[in-house]
């Protein structure tokens, strides 16, 4: 598998993030003064052993063995109280900084066009916003705040042991840009290997998920035993590639041990010649053998952190992305009053993009204030794009739609939505109360409210009632009921019902029926039917055909004409719905 | 992998063990390696030792020389035996782990659907995975650094012992303190990870609800309630975040704490012995780079502990998956060549776990050759009726007689050839739609055999409109089909299998009535053919073309009979009759 590589730079990425630093700069300050102050204490113990040896042990200084312990404990104390401040206080600002992204991202996706929900899954923009923004945080946290963090302390033990002799300090560090090299290139190898291990380990767990979701179809079709097969080579795929990744990571540690070996080596072989010539005290030596060992460590969680940019970069690079998605344009938000519920297109022709063939052609109507229309065709005839215009989800060419005589682009779309009440096929429903599945959180609705509306719709459940995820405890019924709830306490002036085609008990049917005929009372009213019952309340029929308006009129009229909307209620009477159809609202 | 399928018991009593005896050869390799290692790895503060109390006594370089020679040679030594540990323990983890998972799936598929009933996908997922996962650990990386902070232990003090008596008495009192402080800080981190993911968990459940319910947010302008909802949430999983971080903050200090303690008081303890000239510099450095030496394995206990513990933890849920059985009995040997008949005599089943009553004795009879129409209302138990007669589940009471014997007088594979259901929700794996039509075929179903079926039922015009045609990829990560193209493709799968008898449930309900009109003209001709079928419908016009009829309502039978016969004495068919008109 190719590898995705980041098209941003470390850099650029760092650029983009830059804001949320500045939001809290006296805790970013605070932090970066810890990691200074960590770094420096460490570096203080092996030099005051040092100096334990050259002032309180040579000399023979009891007095000075004392205080020189006592100092090493203050600077222990310190250190650790640093350390604590630094780790704690990066990750709270690291996390911190992934609120304020989520909530910017969050919003924008609010935000987006519905055009933009159509061609991406819903779960890969639930990834953008949870997996990828955590991706984004270990690119700070694991990534930048640990580069900076042991590049502090490197730089401090080369100064540290340039202090004492530069000298010593460029022969012992001769050798090491060609270990620094080698752990590059190792490392690198790693990052490759883990991101192919990843990419295994993902195709094996889709290949299990799917593979227990449908185990019913495997056994009845006696499948198993192949199935099985697949899943060891899959298996044994993610393992061979797994020992690969071990040894790349076995072969980091000869490697890091000959560097190990190459600094103090020599540094014990240079230090104790400067020793003997009396350039150098004892202790200074064995602290500057001290530092020698402090390389090691710094220099590996580098290079590797910096492999893991790249993982992380793709990440963030996905979610700036995101960021960068156009939103939908809406003119300055005003409050739209009460509508009278006037519909009208002229001369209206619609694609969802340029290449397609329209969706909609050349429509004239006219929908009066309070009349109910039912919309009635094939699928793909067009229903549900006709409901989509009015809900402004997508632009149709200007002066070619007119609510209350007004043309739609010069209305704000939160403000139309608002004055425009969906009932959906299948309705959307939350996790929470029933309450607030009615009220949906909104602030005017209060449970009063909620309660008169539960009512109207003839719901019989409890307002504290919890509805699990996607409504799963209530019926399709049941949910739709909940939906007319939701329309009698927004009390829009332009009602959109799309009725359920799936068999509903006979007993919820009667309800449902009631609270439709209750709902269509005075409103301006749309129903995709696709029960004759219920067409046969609407005042007026609209057939659709192919993206054009195949006929129009009240119901009787039409089965008389013996048109299409006479064939498709022929159908219908067999199979008790009208219109061939089993999609909800649903785009192309 | 040709082996019995059920795991052996050897292996779900003392996994450990089972492996241990599996895979020795990684496994003693790393831990020779590992001792190896921990020996040359005490040794050198020793020569560090010999180097600087030679530096001290002003010997020549050469010798200091040749003392850092002999020191290098050790620390290359050491080069080797790490990487060999490793790769020991590494081989030894991956492959249990891969075996242990290869065990767990094939014991998943022989279960029973009772057992699915029971266990949602995210939980086996969550075995499969992450308790597998756990449990590799323990038996990697716990194992490991258990037996590393033994192994150096034994090494160091004894060195240290040597070196001196009372200084390692003293320095060493407050380690024992640590793997217990480690442990429970690991304890806590374990505690605040769990949180965290909880609190993550839910921060995803909020956005795969509103990007799932776009249009309502959007139709009902919520955009801002949702946000303010969605930052509570994030909010929580802030503060979440924070207290795992204050926690592993303090990991690092606790560790070191036995150290830091260890050396302050090694240097009151030495003070006495390097003034007076007791004891020489060397020693005094050695000494001090061996405290240091016991940082690690003193977390490595606590940490290692703590490992091994969850380790076996997951292993329990896994063993508890080992010790799942089909909950069927699979020993049916009889011979089953063709169908005859089958009867349902006085069935009754429950639901494992239910006290209701599904169905209730249900009596019918077909013959080969002949259609069997059933109907009903919603939850009058036809797809449960599908689930005995093709042997998902046994009957509670009664007996299912095929060719007048009992279903489990059958192996379910032969059962399975002869009866092919296609169920009413329908599956498509992530593969092509010719994989998928020839799901139940052999290696040799290609493109033409699926198109083939596809004409059949009545889809293959619409399939040859998919970017890839009859390669195209469908299921989930595949391309988008509407309900009534899944339900054709899903019975396209179920008509190639060719079985003497199709049983087909209510899977045409998404399609639309000129397609249906095909469709039932197609399994007309099956029948003529000498096809059984047993079908369950909605429509007037498909019930009207079976032989009988069985008419379900609250798990009994409302009406059984010759089509003409249920007509006339069925409410529900009457009730049928009403809303849908004549049939034709």
């Amino acid at each position: 598998m190719n590898e995705q590589v980041a098209s941003i730079s470390p850099k650029q990425a760092l650029k983009r993030l830059s804001p949320y630093v500045g939001k809290h700069p006296w805790m970013f300050a605070s932090v970066v003064f810890s990691v200074l102050a960590t770094a420096a204490s460490s570096r203080a113990l092996p030099w005051i052993i040092g100096m334990i040896i050259d002032r309180a042990i040579l000399p023979k200084d009891s007095g000075m063995f004392v205080s020189l312990v006592f100092l090493y404990l203050g600077v222990e104390i310190l250190k650790t109280f640093f350390f604590f401040i630094q780790s704690y206080y990066f990750q709270v600002f690291g996390n911190k900084m992934l609120y304020y992204i989520r909530e910017d991202l969050y919003r924008h996706v609010l935000h987006l066009p519905l055009e933009f929900f159509n061609k991406t899954p819903v779960g890969r923009v639930v990834t953008r916003m949870t997996n990828d923004v955590g991706a984004l945080g270990e690119l700070f946290s694991e990534g930048i705040v640990a580069v900076f963090t042991q590049s502090v302390i490197l730089i401090a033990t080369i100064v540290a042991m340039s202090i004492l002799s530069w000298k010593l300090t460029l022969i012992t560090l001769a050798t090491a840009p060609i270990y620094v090299y080698l752990v590059y290139l190792l490392t690198k190898r790693v990052r490759l290997l883990l991101h192919e291990t990843k990419s295994k380990l993902s195709a094996m767990n889709a290949f299990l998920a799917e593979n227990i979701s449908g185990i019913r179809i495997t056994q009845l079709y006696n499948r198993t035993e192949k199935q099985n097969q697949i899943f060891d080579k899959s298996s044994a795929e993610y393992r061979d590639v797994n020992i690969q990744m071990l040894r790349s990571y076995a072969w980091l540690q000869p490697v890091l041990n000959l560097f190990n070996a190459t600094l103090i080596t020599s540094a014990l072989y240079a230090g104790g010649y400067f020793n003997l010539e009396g350039a150098l005290p004892l202790g200074a030596m064995i602290t500057f053998l001290m530092y020698s060992q402090d390389f090691i460590h710094p220099i590996r969680d580098i290079m590797e952190k910096i492999q893991q940019f790249q993982n992380s970069l793709t990440s963030a690079e996905r979610v700036f992305h995101l960021m960068e998605e156009p939103s939908e344009q809406d003119q300055a938000p005003r409050p739209l009053g009460q509508l009278r519920g006037q519909i009208e297109m002229k001369n209206l022709f619609f694609s969802y993009r340029p290449e397609l063939p329209p969706a909609l052609s050349d429509i004239n109507l006219k929908i009066e204030a309070g009349e109910s229309v039912a919309l009635v065709g094939r699928t793909g005839s067009g229903k549900t794009t006709f409901i989509s215009l009015l809900q402004r989800f997508y632009d149709v060419p200007p002066q070619t739609l007119f609510i209350d005589g007004e043309a739609i682009e010069n209305l704000p779309r939160k403000g139309l939505r608002r004055r425009l009440g969906v009932i959906q096929q299948d309705p959307v429903l939350f996790r929470g109360t029933l309450e607030f599945n009615v009220s949906l959180g909104h602030p005017d609705i209060d449970p009063t409210r909620v309660k008169a509306a539960c009512q109207r719709a003839g719901l019989k459940l409890a307002p504290d009632l919890f509805i699990e995820e996607r409504g799963a405890n209530l019926s399709l019924g049941e949910r739709q009921l909940v939906a007319f709830a939701r329309i009698f306490a927004f009390d829009p002036e332009i009602l959109i019902l799309d009725e359920a085609t799936a068999n509903i008990d006979s007993e919820t049917e009667v309800l449902l029926k009631k609270a439709t005929l209750e709902a269509t009372k005075g409103r301006t009213s749309l129903v995709i039917a696709h029960r004759l019952s219920t067409i046969e309340h609407c005042d007026r029929v609209i057939v659709l055909e192919q993206g054009r308006v195949a006929e129009m009129g009240a119901p009787a009229e039409l089965l008389a004409q013996k048109g299409l909307y006479a064939q498709l209620a022929e159908a219908g009477v067999k199979s008790m719905r009208i219109s061939a159809s089993a999609d909800g609202i649903a785009d192309p | 992998m040709a082996e019995t399928n059920s795991p052996p018991e050897s292996l779900i009593r003392r996994p450990f063990r089972y492996y241990m005896r599996t895979y020795p050869r990684p496994l003693i390799a790393g831990m020779g390696f590992l001792l190896l290692t921990n020996i040359l790895d005490g040794l050198w503060p020793l020569l560090l030792k010999e180097g600087i109390d030679r530096i001290t006594a002003h010997v020549s370089m050469n010798e200091i020389g040749r003392t850092a020679l002999t020191f290098f040679a050790i620390m290359g030594s050491l080069s080797i035996s790490r990487y060999g540990w490793r790769m020991g323990f590494g081989r030894f983890h991956t492959y249990t782990a891969e075996h242990l998972r290869l065990k767990a799936f094939r014991h998943l598929t022989r279960l029973t659907p009772s057992f699915f009933m029971r266990k949602p996908v995210g939980e086996l997922m969550s075995l499969l995975t992450n308790d597998i996962q756990t449990f590799r650990n323990a038996i990697g990386s716990g194992l490991l650094v258990f037996t590393d902070g033994i192994l150096i232990l034994l090494v160091v003090v004894p060195i240290m012992l040597s070196l001196n008596v009372a200084w390692t008495l003293k320095a060493l009192a407050f380690l024992p303190l640590v793997p217990l402080l480690i442990w429970l800080v690991m304890k806590k981190i374990h505690i605040a990870s769990k949180n965290q993911q909880d609190a993550f968990a839910r921060v995803t459940a909020h956005s795969q609800e509103s990007v799932a319910g776009i249009r309502i947010v959007k139709g009902f302008a919520l955009e801002e309630t949702r946000l303010e909802h969605f930052n509570q949430e994030s909010r929580s999983f802030e503060q979440a975040c924070n207290r795992s971080a204050k926690i592993d903050s303090l990991f690092h200090p606790v560790m070191e704490f036995g150290v830091t303690a260890g050396t302050v008081v090694f240097l009151f303890a030495a003070r006495e012995d390097m003034l007076s000239g007791a004891a020489s510099i060397g020693t005094f450095v050695a000494f001090h780079r061996y405290i240091m030496k016991t940082v690690w394995p003193m977390t490595a206990l606590g940490m290692g502990l703590s490992q091994l513990q969850k380790g076996f933890g997951a292993f329990d849920r896994i063993r508890e998956l080992f010790r799942e059985s089909p909950d069927l009995d699979l020993g049916g040997t009889a011979p089953l060549s063709h169908f005859e008949s089958l009867e349902f005599r006085r069935v009754s089943f429950r639901y494992p776990g239910t006290q209701q009553w599904a169905l209730k004795d249900i009596s019918f009879r077909l013959e080969k050759g002949e259609s069997l129409g059933i109907s009903g209302a919603v939850g009058s138990g036809k797809t449960t009726l599908l689930a005995l007669l093709t042997r998902q589940f046994d009957p509670t009471e009664g007996e299912i007689l095929f060719n007048g014997r009992p279903l489990r007088d059958y192996s379910l594979s032969d059962l399975r050839q002869t009866l092919t259901l296609v169920p009413q929700d329908v599956f498509l794996f992530s593969d092509t739609v010719t994989w998928n039509v020839g799901f139940g075929q052999g290696e040799q179903f290609d493109d033409a055999s699926a198109e083939e079926a596809a004409k059949r039922v009545d889809i293959h015009d619409e399939v040859t409109k998919l970017p890839m045609s009859y390669q195209s990829m469908v299921g989930e990560k595949g391309v988008t089909l509407s309900g009534g193209q899944k339900q054709r493709l899903a019975l396209a799968r179920g008509v190639v299998m060719d079985s003497e008898v199709l049983v087909l449930d209510d899977v045409l309900s998404a399609v639309d009535t000129k397609t249906e009109r095909r469709i039932d003209e197609m399994l007309r001709t099956l029948r003529e053919a000498g096809r059984t079928q047993i079908l369950v419908a909605h429509r007037l016009s498909t019930l009207m073309s079976c032989d009988s009829l069985l008419i379900l309502a609250d798990g009994k039978v409302e009406c059984f009979g010759s089509r003409e016969d249920v007509r006339k004495r069925s409410l529900f068919v009457q009730s049928l009759q009403e809303i849908q008109g004549e049939a034709r």
